[in-house]
């Protein structure tokens, strides 16, 4: 059977959208690559479980299985990433005792890819941020911060692109507006800039310029609001390249990933993985070498 | 001959300098949350031998033993052991952090959000880890200045709620309203103003607190609520005190 034609024929047994359960496996021919992203947010320093005693999440949730997870995950598919949307302080003891230190050494034992930065980061500060920096030895990824006028300036990329197998993978990361969340004395001078502007901006730049097969926003935004605040969902809606929105601070549980049209009609993946480290999104994109087909084959799909 | 040689060396050519920028062709994809719970897996043991030297540094220092309380302290309404002692704690400490930030002020009414009481204090020792588990939260010490009928408004709510945690001040249930409101121990007066300590979050006007959102003045002092309440205890047993709060009827 032709594989091309195989994939389309599965894709349209499952509602066209997913591919069900069909594993990855079956599409590691050498044509195919899966890619898959593992994301996780406001993990606010949940490095254990809940203990026991907890009344909602005894025994749930924590970096330290999460970590086993990934280390597994890899051992299906080197071709993994491991990504956090933000709020990676702040919450337990671990914080208040020993800052972000402690988090972010899990978090690089863990084999986090990438981050970006949460306002809970800020809760001691930029020298809160500063000092325990050294300790991730992962990229925290800031599109629209800007701390140009203050000590941090130069510690966040604007980007960062993956290669894995030949697939290009571009991730920016945007937050969400301090003032009146954090307190003046711990942002500084950071300048907030739009998210909206900053995302097209960079989206573009990672699609168009760098040419990425796939473009993928750290957002810590939050999912929607009632009110005019820019969410993940008008982020959805007002981009045309990004193909993954993992998305922080409201702390939302869905029990799957969300599906939305982007500003091209075409489909973008929004997703937020509660909190607590007591879900970890996961995101496969298979994609095939291809020759000849330069258009993406979403109208195959849908 | 050497002519289609050529041709076909123009064409593979083409074809690999094409085949270069359209590399991928992004076919499908497949979504899913997993709950980590015990039943996806067990912990990453390099992961725990990282964390666990912290974790007995974390320990012992929760262990620690900060005062001694005569009673159990338990929150209920309209008054108790438990909410007394906080605000009473919150109303001092308030004078405490407003006094060496400069700020010239001195709290009249001091306020603890009832669901913000995360649990109750054993008889005996307190240690730092009972702390953490009353007031698990990141709130800092606010202090607002409310226009006396906001202070009703306030007083009010207390009441319709059937009492809670407030310091600085006498008052008595009727109905759904406060009466015969005393701060500091002198009647309530509509055009004075009143500063009032409590924590960030009911600040910003949340449970229904919008009245506190309508302030003259706002103050975020930075202080941690649960700082505030270690430090307390600490100077408390430095001074060979015990905690042992009173029911004063307050509000009735």
């Amino acid at each position: 059977m032709d594989r091309r034609r195989f994939i389309r024929s599965v894709a349209a047994g499952t509602a066209g959208i997913t591919l069900g359960t069909v594993p990855y496996e079956l599409f590691a021919h050498e044509d195919f690559i899966t890619i898959s992203i593992l994301h996780t947010n406001d993990i606010h320093c949940h490095i254990e479980p809940f203990t026991g005693t907890n009344e909602r999440y005894a025994n749930k949730g924590g970096l330290a299985r999460i970590a086993k997870l990934a280390t597994l995950q890899r051992q299906k598919n080197p071709n993994t990433l491991l990504l956090d949307a933000g709020d990676m302080f702040q919450g337990t003891p671990y914080f208040n005792y020993f800052k972000g230190e402690l988090m972010l050494k899990v978090m690089s034992e863990a084999g986090y890819d990438a981050s970006t930065i949460g306002n809970h980061e800020f809760d001691n500060g930029l020298q809160g941020i500063k000092n325990p920096l050294p300790n991730a030895e992962f990229p925290i990824i800031s599109s629209n911060y800007d701390f140009s006028d203050t000590i941090l300036s130069g510690s966040f990329p604007e980007y960062k692109i993956f290669k894995r197998d030949g697939v290009k993978i571009g991730i920016y990361g945007v937050g969400i507006e301090l003032e009146n969340l954090v307190g003046k004395k711990n942002y500084g001078d950071t300048v907030y800039n739009d998210p909206l502007v900053v995302a097209q901006k960079m989206e573009s730049f990672l699609k168009n310029d760098k040419k990425c097969d796939l473009v993928i926003c750290l957002s810590h935004l939050g999912l929607r609001y009632r009110d005019k605040k820019v969410s993940d969902l008008d982020l959805a809606a007002e981009t045309s390249f990004t193909d993954l929105i993992i998305g922080g601070h409201t702390h939302s549980y869905l029990e799957k990933p969300l599906e939305e049209k982007n500003k091209l009609g075409q489909p973008v993946i929004v997703n937020q993985a509660w909190w607590g480290g007591l879900v970890v999104g996961k995101v496969d994109f298979v994609f095939e070498k291809s020759k000849r087909n330069k258009k993406a084959v979403y109208s195959d799909l849908l | 001959m050497r002519q289609t040689i050529s041709y076909l060396l123009l064409i593979t050519c083409l074809l690999f300098t094409f085949s270069c920028t359209t590399q991928f062709v992004q076919k499908s994809y497949e979504i899913e949350n997993v709950s980590v719970s015990e039943e996806v897996g067990t912990m990453d043991s390099t992961i725990v031998e990282l964390y666990t030297p912290y974790k007995n540094i974390l320990e012992k220092d929760m262990n620690r033993v900060l005062a001694i309380s005569e009673n159990e302290l338990v929150k209920d309404k309209p008054e108790s052991l438990l909410t007394n002692f906080l605000a009473d704690l919150l109303l001092e400490q308030g004078a405490v952090v407003a006094n060496s930030q400069q700020l010239n002020l001195k709290p009249a009414v001091s306020f603890f959000n009832y669901g913000g009481i995360r649990s109750a204090l054993p008889k005996g020792e307190i240690t730092v880890g009972n702390i953490f588990e009353l007031m698990p939260f990141e709130n800092e010490l606010v202090l607002l200045e409310l226009k006396g009928d906001k202070m009703q408004a306030f007083l009010d709510y207390i009441a319709d709620h059937g009492g809670g945690s407030v310091g600085g001040v006498q008052m008595v249930i009727a109905g759904d309203k406060a009466t015969e409101v005393k701060i500091g121990g002198e009647e309530i007066n509509a055009d004075k103003s009143y500063w009032l300590v409590t924590n960030d979050y009911v600040a910003a006007g949340g449970d229904g607190l919008e009245m506190l959102a309508e302030n003259e003045q706002f103050v975020n002092t930075g202080e941690k609520i649960r700082d505030v309440i270690i430090d307390y205890l600490e100077e408390l047993a430095d001074n060979n005190q015990q905690v042992n709060p009173k029911l004063d009827g307050r509000i009735r």
